[in-house]
């Protein structure tokens, strides 16, 4: 099933790069190209998830970290409470 | 940075999202040819993104085969290739006033301020690497007559090296004491996103689009001591949890701060056996040993701090430096095993590395099928459980009928091959 629906949509997709390549001004072609977008779309919600991730446009993951090394030094004061001299 | 992959039919654990590949048992099912099916959805997919997103695909691989190419640290995972940084110099702060007043988001706000400007000067200096990388790949300097989805790794690229640690790096230890910090909130506020999604057009000749993720590492050792001395701790402590004893978050953080996600580590789980303190973790490495203080010193901070303010501020430092200058090193040890961020546990870095010696191997582990596992008879005892386990299920029961009992423990932190 999912093959099919895979199929359906590269049809329509040729169909809109042909129209992009050879007819994108003409006027009686643009309602068609509209429609045929929006049936992209469409189409392209019904494939699979594992298909859709194939298809997607990707971009970068830019992961910024921060590491710190923290710690306190404290003075005893009884069994219940320490307190705190510095943190760095 | 994605690349294509081929496409492969795989079953997913919904549970988990994990996907795991089409069981063998199901492959050789002669009445559905599986690598038929793959390869015509192989076929669709490849012809619409050549159509649709040709430029793009073409942008990503003219970055990742110059990065490959710079000799930058990286590996392949899931159809994507992440590629490691040099760090950022080791800026320092100590404080002694207002004490207790201080709190957890106090701490995570120093930390960020301390950084944010070598960072963002860093985030621009990949840029413009990124820029000239694209514009070499246009040229074709060393990419030529290749297809747009071509990925560069001949074997002169993959001899990069992995193998060399950060740590190496003469700037990892420098530290500045000069830059102060602003008692000013960082970009965005403490409510910011920790997500943050642009289009960038400033490296490549297409709209690359760019994710951004922070996160902020914490790592102290014997983490119940320090965190408890917080104001804002009875706050904070329901969304930390304990492992041995010390607080740690695991899985995705909870905790989200300046648009940080706010990871916690404890360096006494990224100990051997028998060398979990402080000063054994600092023997570890050249220069660092912690600085010994009598044990009336260690008793007396207090006179210690007024007596030999020097000498506190350099034992107090000299803590927090072994817990940071650790946690890096392990964390590069896990990204040479595939993985990304600091582990929680020397026994994760373990079964990384395990599985990443299977994988090297060419083993894929000894679960047959996700769904049906060798040792949950409960599952694997029955018609469809037997099927997908073949002859292993079969002998299962026979083997489980006959194990009387016992008990074996085995902690792998590496491989001795020397030993016959």
């Amino acid at each position: 099933m999912y093959h099919l629906i895979t199929e359906l949509l590269l049809k329509v997709d040729r169909v809109l790069a042909a129209i992009d390549s050879n007819g994108k001004d003409k006027e009686e072609l643009l309602e068609l190209k509209s429609e045929l977008h929006s049936y992209s779309g469409k189409v392209f919600g019904l494939v699979d998830i594992s298909i859709r991730e194939g298809l997607r446009q990707r971009g970068i993951t830019l992961i910024k970290n921060v590491y710190t090394g923290f710690d306190t030094e404290y003075k005893k004061l009884n069994t219940k409470y320490n307190k705190i001299l510095s943190a760095q | 940075m994605p690349f294509n992959v081929e496409y492969k039919l795989g079953t997913m654990n919904t549970d988990t999202g994990i996907i795991y590949p089409i069981n063998k048992m199901w492959r050789d099912h002669k009445k559905i040819d599986f690598d038929k099916i793959e390869r015509q959805i192989q076929y669709y997919v490849s012809d619409i993104r050549r159509m649709k997103h040709s430029l793009n695909d073409r942008s990503l691989t003219f970055l990742i085969n110059g990065l490959i190419k710079e000799g930058v640290p990286y590996f392949t995972k899931d159809g994507n290739i992440n590629f490691s940084f040099e760090r950022t110099i080791v800026k320092i702060f100590f404080k002694t006033d207002d004490l207790e007043s201080l709190k957890f988001a106090d701490v995570t706000r120093i930390g960020i301020n301390l950084v944010e400007r070598d960072m963002d000067e860093k985030e621009r200096e990949l840029y413009s690497l990124l820029k000239s990388l694209f514009n070499q790949g246009v040229e074709g300097d060393y990419f030529g007559e290749r297809g747009p989805n071509t990925i560069f790794l001949n074997k002169d690229s993959n001899q990069l090296n992995l193998t060399k640690s950060n740590l190496d790096s003469t700037t990892f230890v420098n530290i500045d004491t000069t830059g102060g910090i602003t008692s000013s909130v960082p970009k965005g506020g403490k409510e910011s996103k920790k997500y943050t999604r642009t289009n960038k057009s400033s490296f490549t000749a297409e709209r690359i689009s760019l994710t951004t993720r922070r996160v902020f590492y914490l790592i102290g050792h014997l983490t119940q001591a320090d965190l408890s001395l917080l104001k804002d701790f009875n706050d904070i402590k329901d969304r930390l949890d304990i492992v041995n004893k010390c607080f740690v978050t695991r899985g995705p953080s909870d905790i989200n701060l300046y648009g940080y996600d706010v990871v916690l580590r404890d360096t006494l789980l990224l100990a051997p056996g028998g060398q979990k303190s402080l000063a054994a973790i600092g023997s570890m490495y050249r220069d660092l040993n912690k600085i010994t203080l009598s044990k009336f010193e260690i008793e007396n901070m207090d006179l210690l701090m007024v007596d030999k303010p020097e000498l506190f501020k350099e034992y107090a430092l000299r803590d927090s430096l072994i817990c940071l200058i650790h946690a890096c090193y392990i964390e590069d040890a896990n990204f040479k095993l595939d993985k990304l961020s600091i582990p929680l546990s020397l026994s994760i870095l373990g079964s990384n590395y395990l599985r990443k010696s299977w994988s090297d191997s060419g083993y894929s582990g000894y679960q047959i099928s996700p769904d049906y596992l060798i040792g949950d008879a409960s599952k694997t005892s029955t018609p469809r459980g037997l099927f997908s386990a073949g002859a292993i299920g079969l002998k299962t029961n026979l083997y489980i009928a006959n194990y009387k009992g016992g008990r074996n423990e085995s902690f792998l932190y590496g491989i001795d091959r020397s030993t016959k």
